[in-house]
């Protein structure tokens, strides 16, 4: 596992007590920054509990490592909650096992005393605090933190079994629209929880900016985000939509959208579609009093919502006078992004408990270990919520054997299959970039670097072998490099910053065998990271609480503010929406038809060139969306490595396919799923209906035995790579993504979207428009600038120095 | 952990702490000692000697009580349990020692001696050795200590060149890997079937190496290694003699003691002038020897023969390529004799005899007229001449050009064919083929890589074979270009071989002479301005009698000793830094001309040569002569080591710093009894 921060023997809780550290410092903050703060960690923690297992994610592949679980399941009942809730702590000896147990039952004791007196566990924060003052002691802090942990979820669990009762009782979804949002000002309000949303909201609350980050759906991440087996089968059983679909699907919230007067009076219009604000008011504050009414959830919320309520109305007369002359422009939330799910279950087939799989909605995706992103978990203290493993080993197809991608300077002394010659091609190529990148060498001119990188190496005598190997395995370029469209070949400037990159990667970590990084419980750790990393610098997070319509200014037509689908009007400077707010859609005929396709997914061409990151020029052309393919074998590609990358150029599958397609390897080391399976992510880009599936069974064929097809479909000349039998697919889901939703046409001044995830394996292109955007947003601060508390940052720092400079 | 920069320790200035750490070590250490006076072994004193040296291990006199405590210790109990609970313990305290330090000799050898007592698990050593070589992978008490452990537990090299192999592919610059490995190997290959296998395996794993990173220095010094196995090598072999090998020489032998001995086409100079009655024969190794013996019979029979003893040239025990033996003169009887020379010792010495035919002429005193004195007043240095002489340049180019053809040896000269005691195998000559071909095709790639240049010209020159010369000399003339800072280096290298190319071939040589004036005297050999700046190769020179060597870079003169029959040496216009740098012509005992004008005399404040090259004069310095008159004795020993003894009739020494120097002058004229010109100027006294 590639913790920069910790060596290997660090005690784990450590990460735990920083954040109580963290916590603690907040403490010292002003009252009503305290009461957002509790209230963001409620936010945080309700949905994910996972994030406490990580103390302990180290150990899963640690061979010494003492094993222990303590779960709490919820009860068959709440399943409509979906997510499945797991608290597990594995731990190292000396840390015995009656301490957490004393721990955990010391601080159910504690949550039923609280119940019971009627106080918040969150009031036993600073109690907490100056016990784990009082305690140096590592063990005993160990207890401490887990006690803390496990009291505040189980007060959090109270709370949500109240919501849920009150829920069910009446049945109906208005208790999830827990109370107003107090104060109803910000800086940015950010809607989404995907990576770029996350990472912005990060940055901005990093700056010091009030930050709101709303969430329409009940988990964090949105099509970031890895989903249990369960949780992931049902989501393709449903055509690719989250189940349950939190606002269209559900019935009740769709009545309640149709009583609103406002929402049958606008359907006409579509873009720019104004109605009096007036009107609208009404409706909202009809909206909101029965909300205010009804609020008898328990603990944090309840309190402050009710008084938020009530400051809300108000506010809502000052409120009349900053509304003038502004007006709604509805929107939507677009549902069918994905297409063609093709789901493929295996009968008789042991899967293993559902808990135990993380599957990534947006895979395959690695994270580079040089990279700016990984830079960013540092500056801004998310690398205390996510831990990463390294990827053993990248392989390429050849056409007729998977080959090893040499990574490092040992790797290309070790190769047997190089050449003398090719190593010295590769070696040099390789210090010429970096001494470009350092500046020393001779200078490359301008008109090179401008040039297509192919070109280049050609020009450097690369042989073709290692040509592809560095297009395809290390600047990961999307598609073919030897096409005659010049638009899509990459730049020299460009593969030059790629493989820079890539060679800063190798090593950085002292046990990361490669160049990339997998985060443990997936990819969806990320963006959690970083909203976890902006609520504690202040941000307030409200999941299940889409919006109905933006407020513009009716002059200027520049972004004001949200009205929520509660009714509630929040201001602010700025919005950053994700790629799932759409405009209204119109219902018969309109401004601009769209182009519907099959599964109703919406198609726009001609729109995405100019959104794509400017680093990778990849999904030009005809690529609008992304083929991916996720599933379950029953054993590794390669025996004793758990985590690869295979990469297949472009035209090496079938000659008229021309983007290139990625598998990532994942096993339990990576804890995305129970031991003895391995998860297979599979992307490439493609444009219409049957190509992506196409090309993707085909590089299947070539790993992987699929069940029930005979062995000759199967057995082809590259039978000899893999000497034992090829995996078995177990369980598979294929689907197709779409890179670019209508978000586009809301654009205005104040406003930013960002689009779907990309077909890129790494996340560059996502970061460098993220921090463009900031960049706009907020030209007066910095991207990241504020280091994580001083105690940490010391830590920190000093530490992932030491491991760079071995 | 190597590259690194230090960081000062003790920066973060606590001083009461510091204080008081201060004070706790100063009181161990007092009652460590008093333990150890009073040899005193309880357990409390352990204790505090454990604290001591976890704190500083480096007090090696409380490992030394440590030991004797734990060998009380160890004879006061007899459960075999109980003694290795007293070792167990011992290895943690070396544990927690290294900890603070971890290249302390004291810790790892008081490991050593607990793990000699055989009752330690070897397998925890592994397992630490491992963690400490992962962490520091070139830390040599770790492979040193290995190396202990592979021996205790008697471990095959083979399991150990996995070891090797392992660290290597970790990371190839580890330098103590490579070095392990040609530790394992060194054994393993000797005499053995397999060597031809095992050396090919490894000169494809290091040909890896420097073709991933052609400027990594460990894999080019495994190279080096390899290619010491492999050189194509020669058994020991006398090179050089004089008289040579099927020469003739006539010696006329004047009334009284000297005499005089024609070689070459040319007499033997007039001036040279033997006062003992001897004849000196000389002997040269291709290696340098401790002990040489050969028998010297001739025809007819002399007496005293047998007697004769071999002596090395430097007249000390140090080994030496160059033997001289003394044969009287005054047993002549006939006129004609012919000299056997056969080595005996080494062994392994694969030369036929040496023969030489001796004519032997007794004239009266009044044959050689010629006035000594006004010969020396006349004596004019081919160097003067020929700066202005143009016809002197042209013949240097054309030098340059000419190549040598071993074949063409003349009669009287170089008759042995250079390659021919060459131990040559087949697949020798494959493998380094094989090697000139990859490094050639590395240079193509890698134009300015000066290992590479310098392993392509090592090779070549390990093959042997003549026709690699002038590229191996090209390589070396481009080198200084490439790695200026070796430029000394790959100079000497450049000249050694270039000279050795040159007196290969009579023809080129027969263009360096130079006939004095009157045709009676030798003539002088002329190496001049040929940058030269190593002249070592004298093995087929040894019947030169004057010697130029004036526009070159000389540094030192060590080598021209074994030029037993030299006269005249024109060293000037060089940069000799010393006097010391002549201190092996004092072993030339024939030597009365010497130019050292335009040399670096005096401009070195401090002789670093003297430290790093200890010469015949370490020993030999005589204080005794200097004490006499006002000479400043530390100035000047010096100048008496090296000239007291010699025979010099004429100096030059202007143009040097020291030679305005009255007083060096006159010291000068001190040690040199005979002198008779000092810078063309009669010598007054």
């Amino acid at each position: 596992m590639c913790s920069e921060r910790k060596p290997f023997t660090t005690p784990e809780a450590q990460v735990g007590v920083c954040e109580i550290a963290k916590r603690a410092n907040l403490e010292k903050r002003s009252e009503k920054r305290r009461r957002r703060q509790i209230r963001a960690n409620w936010g945080r923690s309700r949905p994910r509990p996972r994030p406490r297992e990580r103390h302990s994610a180290g150990q899963v592949s640690g061979a010494d490592g003492k094993a222990l679980s303590v779960r709490t399941r919820e009860p068959a009942s709440r399943c409509s909650l979906e997510r499945e809730t797991s608290l597990s702590f594995e731990l190292r000896s000396p840390f015995s096992s009656s301490s957490i147990a004393a721990a955990a039952s010391g601080s159910l004791l504690a949550v039923r005393l609280c119940n019971n007196l009627s106080i918040r566990p969150s009031q036993l924060l600073p109690c907490f605090f100056s016990l784990c003052r009082l305690t140096s002691c590592s063990a005993s802090r160990r207890f401490w933190s887990i006690f803390f942990w496990a009291v505040i979820w189980s007060g959090h669990k109270t709370i949500a079994k109240k919501t849920r009762r009150g829920r069910e009782g009446g049945g109906s979804a208005r208790m999830e629209m827990d109370g107003l949002v107090e104060p109803d000002t910000f800086d940015l309000i950010v809607l989404g929880t995907g990576l770029p949303e996350s990472i912005l909201a990060a940055a901005a609350a990093n700056a010091g900016h009030s930050v709101l980050h709303l969430d329409h759906l009940d988990f964090y991440g949105a099509h970031w985000t890895s989903l249990s087996f369960s949780q992931f089968r049902s989501w393709a059983g449903s055509g690719g939509s989250f189940a349950p679909p939190p606002i269209l699907a559900n019935s009740s919230f769709a009545d309640e959208c149709e009583e609103s007067p406002l929402s049958t009076a606008s359907s006409g219009n579509l873009l720019g579609t104004a109605c009096d604000l007036r009107a609208d008011d009404e409706t909202g504050a009809g909206a909101d009093h029965p909300d205010g009414k009804e609020n008898d959830v328990s603990g944090t919320t309840i309190a402050e919502s009710d008084k938020a309520g009530n400051e809300e109305t108000e506010s809502a007369r000052p409120g009349d006078q900053r509304e003038i002359g502004l007006e709604v422009v509805e929107v939507d939330y677009e549902n069918h992004l994905y297409s063609d799910v093709r789901l493929k279950d295996i009968e008789g087939v042991d899967l293993g408990a559902s808990r135990f799989y993380n599957l990534d909605l947006a895979g395959p995706r690695l994270t580079f270990c040089g990279s700016q992103l990984v830079n960013l978990l540092l500056r801004s203290g998310a690398s205390n919520y996510v831990e990463f493993k390294g990827v053993e080993a990248t392989y390429m197809w050849t056409g007729t054997v998977l080959s090893a991608v040499p990574s490092s300077r040992a790797d290309v002394f070790k190769d047997k299959s190089l050449s003398l010659s090719d190593k010295r091609f590769l070696m040099r190529f390789f210090k010429l970039v970096t001494d470009h990148a350092n500046a020393e060498g001779a200078e490359v001119s301008r008109e090179i670097l401008e040039s297509p990188f192919v070109e280049f190496m050609r020009l450097q005598n690369l042989p073709t072998s290692m040509q592809s190997i560095i297009l395809y395995a290390i600047a990961l370029v999307d598609t073919d490099q030897d096409s005659k469209d010049s638009s899509t070949l990459l730049k020299t400037k460009d593969g030059f910053r790629k493989l820079t990159l890539y060679l800063s990667s190798v090593g950085r970590f002292s046990n990361a065998p490669t160049a990339f990084l997998y985060p443990l419980y997936g990819q969806g750790e990320l963006p959690q990271a970083f909203c976890r990393s902006a609520a504690v610098n202040g941000s307030l997070y409200v999941l299940r609480r889409p919006i109905k319509a933006l407020i513009v200014d009716k002059e200027c037509n520049e972004y004001r503010g949200v009205q929520t689908l509660t009714g509630q009007h929040l201001y602010s400077k700025k919005l950053i929406m994700g790629p799932s707010v759409v405009p209204k859609r119109e219902q018969e005929g309109g401004l601009l038809p769209l182009a519907k396709e099959e599964n109703g997914s919406v198609q726009k061409p001609g729109d995405e060139s100019s959104k794509k990151p400017a680093l990778l020029s990849s999904s030009e052309g005809p690529h609008t969306k992304v083929a991916r393919y996720v599933c379950i074998t029953d054993k590794s590609l390669f025996e004793g490595q758990t985590t690869l990358l295979v990469i297949f150029p472009p035209k090496l599958i079938s000659e008229n396919h021309s983007t290139v397609v990625r598998a990532l390897q994942l096993s339990s080391a990576a804890s995305v799923c129970p031991d003895g399976k391995f998860v297979l992510q599979l992307s490439t880009l493609c444009s219409d209906a049957s190509d992506g599936h196409e090309i993707l069974k085909a590089a299947i064929d070539i790993l992987l035995s699929r069940p029930g097809e005979g062995t000759l479909v199967s057995s082809e000349a590259n039978e000899e790579f893999l000497p034992a039998p090829k995996p078995k697919i177990l369980w598979s889901v294929y689907f197709k993504q779409a890179l670019h939703t209508d978000a586009k046409k809301l654009a205005r001044p104040g406003l930013a979207m960002f689009d779907m995830p990309d077909g890129a394996l790494d996340c560059e292109g996502i970061l460098s428009s993220t921090e463009k955007v900031y960049r706009e947003f907020f030209p007066q601060t910095e991207f990241f600038k504020k280091a994580p508390p001083p105690e940490e940052k010391e830590t920190e720092e000093v530490e992932s120095e030491d491991v760079e400079t071995e | 952990m190597h590259g690194r920069k230090r960081i000062p320790i003790g920066q973060a200035a606590d001083k009461g702490k510091d204080q008081t750490k201060t004070n706790n070590l100063k009181k161990l250490l007092s009652d460590f000692l008093r333990n150890h006076h009073e040899r005193c072994y309880s357990k409390e004193a352990l204790k505090q000697n454990a604290q001591l040296l976890e704190l500083n291990p480096e007090v090696y006199t409380a490992w030394n009580y440590r030991k004797l405590a734990v060998r009380h210790l160890f004879e006061s109990e007899i459960d075999e349990a109980a003694r290795k609970l007293i070792l167990d313990e011992e290895l943690q305290l070396v544990e927690r020692a290294l900890q603070s330090n971890v290249k302390s000799y004291g810790a790892w050898h008081h490991r050593k001696w607990v793990i000699d007592f055989g009752l330690s698990s070897l397998d925890h050593e592994f397992m630490l050795l491992k963690m400490l070589l992962k962490a520091d992978c070139r830390n040599f008490h770790g492979w040193n200590y290995r190396r202990f452990c592979v021996e205790m537990k008697g471990m095959t090299p083979e399991k150990e060149l996995e070891y090797a192999t392992e660290k290597i592919n970790e990371n190839f610059s580890n330098y103590s890997a490579w070095h392990y490995r040609s530790k394992l190997l060194s054994p393993l290959i000797k005499g053995k079937e397999n060597k031809e296998d095992v050396l090919n395996e490894e000169y494809r794993l290091v040909n890896q190496a420097y073709f991933t990173e052609p400027d990594d220095q460990s894999a080019w010094f495994y190279n080096t290694w390899l290619l010491g196995e492999t050189k194509i090598e020669s058994g020991p072999h006398v090179v050089g003699s004089w008289p040579e090998d099927g020469s003739s020489i006539s010696v006329d032998a004047q009334e009284g003691s000297s005499f005089v001995a024609v070689n070459f086409r040319t007499p033997l100079d007039s001036e040279h002038r033997f006062e003992s009655r001897t004849l000196t024969l000389v002997i040269y190794f291709n290696e340098e020897f401790s002990d040489v013996a050969a028998t010297i019979r001739s025809k007819p029979e002399l007496p005293h023969l047998s007697e004769v003893q071999w002596r090395s040239v430097s007249g000390t025990e140090a080994p030496s390529r160059a033997w001289l033996a003394d044969i009287p003169v005054q047993s002549f009887a006939e006129t004609e004799y012919t000299f056997f020379v056969e080595v005996s010792s080494p062994k392994e010495c694969q030369n036929t005899p040496i023969s030489f035919k001796l004519k032997y002429t007794k004239r009266g005193t009044s044959e050689v007229s010629r006035d000594q004195n006004s010969r020396s007043e006349c004596y004019s240095w081919p160097s003067k001449k020929s700066s202005s002489d143009e016809s002197q340049v042209g013949m240097r180019l054309e030098l340059e050009r000419l190549t040598v053809d071993p074949s063409s040896a003349e009669p009287g000269s170089i008759k042995q064919d250079p390659t021919r005691y060459l131990r040559r195998d087949n697949w020798q000559e494959t493998v380094l083929e094989e090697q000139v071909d990859i490094l050639r095709e590395l240079l193509e790639l890698e134009e300015n890589s000066k290992w590479t240049l310098l392993t392509l010209a090592r090779v070549l020159a390990a093959h042997g074979a003549s026709r690699y010369t002038d590229e191996v000399l090209k390589l070396y003339k481009r080198l200084p270009d490439i790695d200026p800072d070796h430029a000394d280096y790959y100079k000497a290298q450049y000249s050694i071989l270039y000279v050795d190319k040159i007196t290969r071939s009579p023809d080129i040589l027969q263009k360096l002479w130079w006939d004095v004036e009157d045709r009676l005297s030798a003539g002088w050999l002329r190496w001049n301005g040929l940058s030269l700046s190593d002249f070592r190769s004298v093995e087929r020179l040894l019947w030169v009698q004057r010697l130029d060597l004036s526009h070159n870079q000389l540094r030192t003169v060590d080598g021209l000793e074994a030029m037993q029959l030299l006269v005249a040496l024109d060293v000037s216009h060089n940069k000799l830094p010393n006097i010391t740098s002549l201190a092996s012509l004092r072993l030339i005992p024939s030597l009365q001309y010497l130019n050292i004008s335009q040399n670096e005399i005096g401009d070195h404040q401090v002789d670093a040569t003297r430290y790093s090259f200890p010469s015949v004069l370490t020993n030999q310095m005589c204080f005794s002569s200097l004490s006499k008159g006002n000479v400043n004795a530390e100035r000047s020993w010096e100048l008496q080591a090296v000239f007291g003894g010699m025979n010099l009739k004429v100096l030059d020494i202007a143009g040097n710093s020291v030679a305005s120097d009255e007083i060096f002058r006159e010291t000068i004229v001190r040690a040199l009894p005979q002198l008779e010109l000092l810078d063309g100027e009669q010598v007054k006294r």
